[in-house]
């Protein structure tokens, strides 16, 4: 594993003088327009995910009410050309109940965005602490956190997900006393979350031994900052930029491992709408009722790709020189 | 070296030891009743009991933990009991070291289970592997050579949509259209290579695309960066101002410093995959070790769960202490120390 | 089924046999006459791994069908029917009739035929059944199977409740099995601890089969196959494989009247474990092997319209399951008499028939009891099949609980029933409810169901249970009588801790009606009172099954009366 410490390391340089690190950054994103264009759509997403739970008290979008009436059939497949695309239903209607698929998916949204965001956070905050100790205190601290790493890291992170599941929501409704989406939201975060935060201590800690030996840290030092002082406002503002930078990158990972959570049937509780309750139906429909089966999952490839391009190409402005994984 | 990989071995077994026994921590000592889910329709206390007992559940988890890795090196007879290998030898199933433990809802060792599917997610894992390591670093290095061209674009292009398409999706995409609909190939099913090398290939298509595709993609941002980088060294410079062929500079001198990152990932990525692929498998209905895994999480097979977890991160492990000290050896700079 | 006793106390069996085909209200000839052709391979086509093929383990309709039919002969059987859905007959099948009783019901004889043989040439004897009986009471090695044995049979229980007789694996207790379970040259003599006067139809389980002593290796036995019937594996089983099973030349058809063993070889191919989308596709594809091909896997809801379409090749027959709801007793909430009848009345079956692919697939009831059974008393829906939320939340209100009440309900995971509960929680809703679901994998279900920690975790169940053979007497009491069912263990079936001393009196009463008619009709009475008294339980549906076969495929009919599924005893393939 030492080889991708090597290569984080290197990750980020720290741009020169003239002008801030942000103007720079700005500019750059700003003459490349298929970030421009992922920047608009990540929003547009963002927004719609935002936007939803008021949509739906508003009465715009209605995800969980049934319409029997719009299916028919042995099977209940919906009724009219392509699973039921009309003006009322945009992506058309769920075949057995009727429900309405575009109020579904934009509902979808804010459950996904909000697990894959959450969890990020919650790897980044682990991983920015457990790096910036390892990195500053090296040793035997670096020693002792660089075997935690190795651990986690060698757990394969889809079995635990689908084992602890069943045991973990369970114990978190008990403790909630509330309905299973709540729990089965937090236990996707905190899992994905934990196994997350690995990626995120190595980049950081690569950064901190480079930045060590730096004039600043060393100037700090000499002054008679507190260690603890160093280490969190002296370092960390020369962190947000590959923090930002693997925050969006890991993003649309969280997205696609819930969806695909759901394909395995683990995760999010039906009736909540989230990508992946939904495709874990879906997915059987592709020959059935195509409409059903295409417009989710499309829709959750153009999130992710979203999130992907506009990582991409905040790496690439933040340092075009270090264009990898 | 040697001690390098002495020491090296020793963090690997170290490491296992505390994946297992946390482990076996997690589910043993969850609230759930492992034995409740073989005691059938009409379950009663005593039927229970008895199959708690049969189970070995009814025992504390540090002796059942110590018996698994006792049955690791010396293997172990199911069930364990004395009067019953007096009375009915023909009943004990021995299972011989290293013992990964009986599965309860299989009724045969984990071994011989692990040694049926094993094939199988090796099968997939290579042939996939192979694929995407000539498209992904082959697309890499075009990619790189026409840096800012269109066929740059292009490929980086494609390897961002293939990267981000859901492997399931694609999957099953690939399983219902080309295979069902349009019976371009046959509906996968697992044919061993030594039956037939052919139907072999052509039942493991669609998994080697669905999951080359997702790797491939990686590969291709992997390459084209590292490819960039050194073709822009000054020895690489020199390379091209001595006048020596293009093919040759490329393949001698910018590949060869680019290998280096790119068979660190792949082993990494190839270790990962030897345990099973989840997604895939259960898209295609291959009964591989991911298969496997799911299967004993749904049934709440305990031992087979360990057993899985232990395997899957043995791969991890192994490979990752293989490409550091293949990383000693290729890397003067890497201190070995 | 008493009747049995006292209008034919001195009658021969054959007369027995008849009448308990009135019971199940059927006036066919036994053995439906279909052509077949003999030859041939037949494929099943599995995307359900089979647990288990040892026959005292055996406890799942498909595996006791096709135990049954090529491999496991038992005393009586039911035969097989010339169309899907018609009644089948109970006859006798290794026994020369369908038993004796005695006159107080508590004596079962049965008298096994000459050249019934195991595969190995040597005679399935009276021992043989008796120590395949006995199997049942390993229960730490023999798990899974039914328990009726250990129900029925006149041997002590212990403190626990569990059987002093602890299987032929130990020695405990061996003498009082020997006393229940006893043999007379060929003729096996069961002493039951009380009445039982449809014994004869439980022992068409291969629970009650025979398995040789010498071939016993306990759990190793699982997979394991050593035959009296037509066929016999050839080889051994793979998991997610499965195996051939060839024809088993110690047969002798002459002693069957059941099996007609059409096909030379069957093919039980389980490579499609967990592919039920892929199976049906494969299936309605209908292409090269796939036209020798049948399954026991239900369609699902995706291909249900497709299935349908392939006519000819399909079925479309009542299962033999009824899918309801359990209010759980103990929880808070329905403890309370009107917040029970509320959630009766707030249930929207139609969200669950929409769900389950439309009224093609499933029925809406309001009876617990199946209506293949003669005791179904087909109770009204109390506010036809949507429900009526209006008037449940007035009774809510009137319940002095405080609105919303808050209830969880658990549902056995799956796509379609996400929908149907997703459907159902909008009219508790609207009733007042706060309805939370639970869902919880398939494999985990009732075992969830019986932890007795549940009790205090949810508030309500789904639930489903088929009669294990067609008497009533394997639905009421094995679902609502307390005293059998509750322990400190858990619920058993009664998940919902229904304990009610008037009702478990009333199958006390139900239990000792001599007449089979008038007992029948008791327990369709002691349904609705349970229904519509005291809503303890909720009847949702009743579920069709649709399967389908490949083209060359003849006399692929569903046998309602035993399992449920085609029935292997007629099957034949073109070829």
């Amino acid at each position: 594993m030492a080889d991708t410490i090597a290569i984080e390391a290197r990750a980020v340089a720290v741009p020169i003088a003239g002008r801030t690190p942000w103007q720079i950054t700005k500019a750059r994103i700003q003459r490349d327009k298929i970030t421009m264009v992922a920047l608009g759509a990540a929003i547009f997403f963002v927004a719609l995910a935002v936007l939803a739970p008021a949509l739906t008290a508003l009465g715009i979008i209605d995800p969980m009410n049934n319409h029997t009436e719009l299916v028919g059939g042995l099977g209940s497949m919906p009724i009219g050309p392509f699973g039921g695309v009309s003006l009322q239903h945009w992506m058309g209607v769920e075949p057995g109940t009727g429900r309405d698929i575009f109020s579904r998916v934009v509902s979808g949204l804010t459950v996904s965005l909000t697990v894959a965001m959450l969890a990020v956070l919650l790897s980044v905050v682990i991983g920015t602490i457990i790096g910036i100790i390892s990195g500053t205190a090296g040793g035997r601290v670096d020693w002792f956190f660089s075997r935690i790493t190795d651990f986690v890291l060698s757990f394969p992170q889809t079995l635990m997900l689908i084992a602890l599941s069943t045991i973990v929501i369970d114990v978190l409704q008990l403790a909630f006393n509330t309905d299973r989406t709540i729990p089965s939201m937090v236990f996707m975060i905190l899992v994905m979350g934990f196994f997350g935060w690995p990626y995120f201590a190595r980049i950081i800690r690569g950064q901190v031994l480079s930045l060590k030996e730096r004039e600043f840290i060393e100037a700090a030092r000499s002054l008679g900052a507190k260690r603890w002082r160093i280490y969190f406002t002296e370092l960390l503002p020369h962190l947000w930029a590959p923090i930002l930078v693997y925050t969006t990158l890991i993003m649309p990972q969280n997205i696609a491992t819930e969806a695909a959570l759901g394909f395995l049937g683990v995760g999010i509780q039906s009736p909540t709408p989230s990508f992946g309750s939904i495709l874990n139906d879906s997915v059987n429909y592709a020959l059935a009722d195509p409409a059903y089966f295409l417009f989710p999952g499309t829709t959750l490839f153009l999130v992710v790709l979203s999130f992907n391009l506009l990582g991409d190409g905040l790496r690439d402005a933040l340092d075009p020189k270090a264009d990898r994984q | 070296m040697f001690y390098y990989i002495l020491r090296r071995l020793t963090a690997v077994v170290v490491m296992l030891f505390l994946i297992t026994a946390t482990t076996f921590a997690l589910f043993f000592a969850s609230p759930l009743d492992p034995a409740r889910y073989t005691c059938g329709k009409n379950c009663t206390t005593s039927i229970l009991e008895g199959n708690r007992q049969a189970l070995g559940f009814d025992q504390p988890v540090y002796v059942q933990y110590g018996k698994f890795v006792a049955g690791l090196f010396v293997g172990r007879d199911y069930p364990d009991n004395e009067q019953l290998r007096k009375d009915f030898p023909a009943q004990i199933v021995h299972c011989p070291a290293p013992c990964l433990g009986y599965s309860t809802t299989q009724h045969r060792t984990i071994n011989e289970m692990v040694a049926e599917a094993w094939p199988i997610s090796l099968s997939i894992a290579i042939g996939a592997f192979t694929i995407w390591m000539i498209v992904g670093v082959g697309g890499g290095i075009i990619a790189a050579l026409n840096k800012g061209k269109w066929q740059d674009r292009l490929i980086v292009g494609a390897a961002l949509v293939g990267f981000s398409l859901p492997t399931f999706f694609v999957g099953l995409t690939l399983l219902y259209f080309v295979s069902i609909q349009w019976g371009l190939v046959p509906i996968p099913s697992y044919v061993p290579f030594l039956e037939s090398p052919w139907r072999w290939a052509q039942n493991l298509i669609l998994p080697w695309i669905t999951l080359a595709l997702f790797f491939a993609a990686s590969y291709v941002r992997l390459t084209r960066a590292y490819m960039i980088e050194t073709m822009s060294e000054d020895y690489i410079r020199t390379a091209k101002a001595k006048g020596l062929a293009p093919g040759a500079v490329i393949f001698r001198h910018g590949l060869r410093a680019a290998m280096t990152p790119i068979v660190t990932a792949a082993g990494l990525d190839l270790g990962g995959l030897l345990g099973g692929a989840i997604i895939t498998e259960s898209v295609f209905g291959m009964h591989g070790l991911g298969f496997l895994a799911v299967h004993s999480v749904t049934y709440m097979d305990l031992p087979t769960i360990v057993a899985m977890v232990m395997i899957v991160s043995s791969f991890i492990v192994i490979a990752n202490m293989l490409v550091d000290i293949t990383y000693g050896f290729i890397d003067p700079r890497v201190k070995v120390a | 089924m008493k009747q049995i006793k006292i209008v034919a106390g001195v009658a021969t069996t054959l007369a027995l046999a008849l009448v308990a085909t009135a019971c199940a209200g059927t006036a066919s000839p036994s053995g439906g006459s279909v052509a077949g052709t003999a030859g041939g391979t037949l494929t099943v086509l599995s995307a359900t791994a089979t647990e288990h093929w040892d026959p005292q383990r055996v406890y799942v309709g498909v595996n006791i069908e096709a135990g049954n039919r090529l491999f496991t002969r038992t005393l009586t059987t039911f035969g097989p029917v010339a169309k899907d859905g018609e009644a089948a007959t109970l006859v006798a099948d290794a026994a020369t009739d369908t038993g004796t009783v005695s006159a107080d019901g508590k004596e079962w004889k049965f008298t096994i035929k000459d050249g019934v043989k195991w595969e190995d040439g040597k005679a399935v004897t009276c021992a043989d059944f008796a120590y395949g009986i006995s199997r049942t009471f390993a229960v730490d090695v023999i798990t899974g199977g039914p328990n009726y044995a250990i129900q029925f049979l006149d041997i002590p229980k212990d403190a626990k409740g569990g059987s002093a007789y602890a299987g032929p694996y130990k020695k405990t207790g061996q003498d009082l099995y020997d006393k229940a379970v006893s043999c007379e040259g060929n003729t096996i003599t069961f002493k039951m601890a009380k009445p039982t006067g449809d014994f004869n139809m439980a022992a068409t389980m291969t629970a009650f089969g025979a398995f040789r002593a010498d071939k016993d290796n306990g759990d190793k036995s699982n997979f394991e196959v050593f035959s009296n019937g037509p066929y016999k594996m050839d080889g051994a089983w793979t998991v997610n494989k499965g195996a051939t099973f060839v024809r088993n030349d110690q047969w002798d058809a002459k002693t069957d009247t059941i099996r007609k063993a059409y096909p030379d070889k069957i093919v039980w191919d389980e490579s499609l474990n967990g592919n039920m989308e892929t199976l049906y596709q494969r299936l309605i594809a209908n292409q090269g092997e796939d036209q020798n091909a049948i399954t026991f896997d239900q369609a699902p809801p995706t291909a249900l319209a497709s299935v349908a379409a392939a006519t000819g090749r399909n079925s479309i027959v009542a299962s033999p399951y009824t899918r309801y709801l359990v209010p759980n007793f103990k929880s808070k909430v329905f403890s309370n008499d009107k917040a029970r009848e509320a959630l009766a009345l707030a249930t929207d079956r139609n969200a669950y028939v929409v769900a389950a692919g439309g009224d093609q697939v499933a029925k809406a009831t309001n009876s617990l009891i199946n209506p293949a059974l003669p005791a179904f008393p087909n109770t009204p829906l109390l506010a036809g099949d949507k429900g009526d939320p209006a008037k449940a939340k007035a009774l809510l209100e009137a319940s002095g609980l405080t609105l919303p009440v808050k209830i969880n309900v658990t549902y056995r995971k799956n796509a379609m029933m996400d929908k149907a509960f997703a459907g159902m929680k909008l009219g508790w809703d609207a009733a007042g409810f706060d309805t939370q679901l639970t869902a919880i994998p398939a494999e985990q279900y009732y075992s969830t169901l019986q932890a007795p920690a549940s009790a205090t975790k949810y508030d309500a169940y789904w639930a489903g249970w088929g009669a294990d053979y067609p008497s009533a007497s394997t639905v009421i009491p094995q679902l609502l009588d307390s005293r059998s069912q509750i322990s400190s263990g858990g619920p058993g079936q009664d998940y919902g801790y229904f304990d009610n001393a008037d009702f478990n009196a009333g199958i006390d009463k139900a239990m000792a009606i001599t007449d089979g008619t008038a007992r029948e009709k008791a327990w369709g009475t002691l349904d609705t009172e349970v229904v519509t008294k005291y809503f303890g339980v909720i009847p949702l549906i009743n579920d069709q099954f649709l399967f389908a076969h490949g083209s060359n495929v003849q006399g692929a009919i569903v046998n309602t009366t035993f399992t449920g599924y085609y029935d292997l005893a007629n099957i034949s393939v073109k070829h």
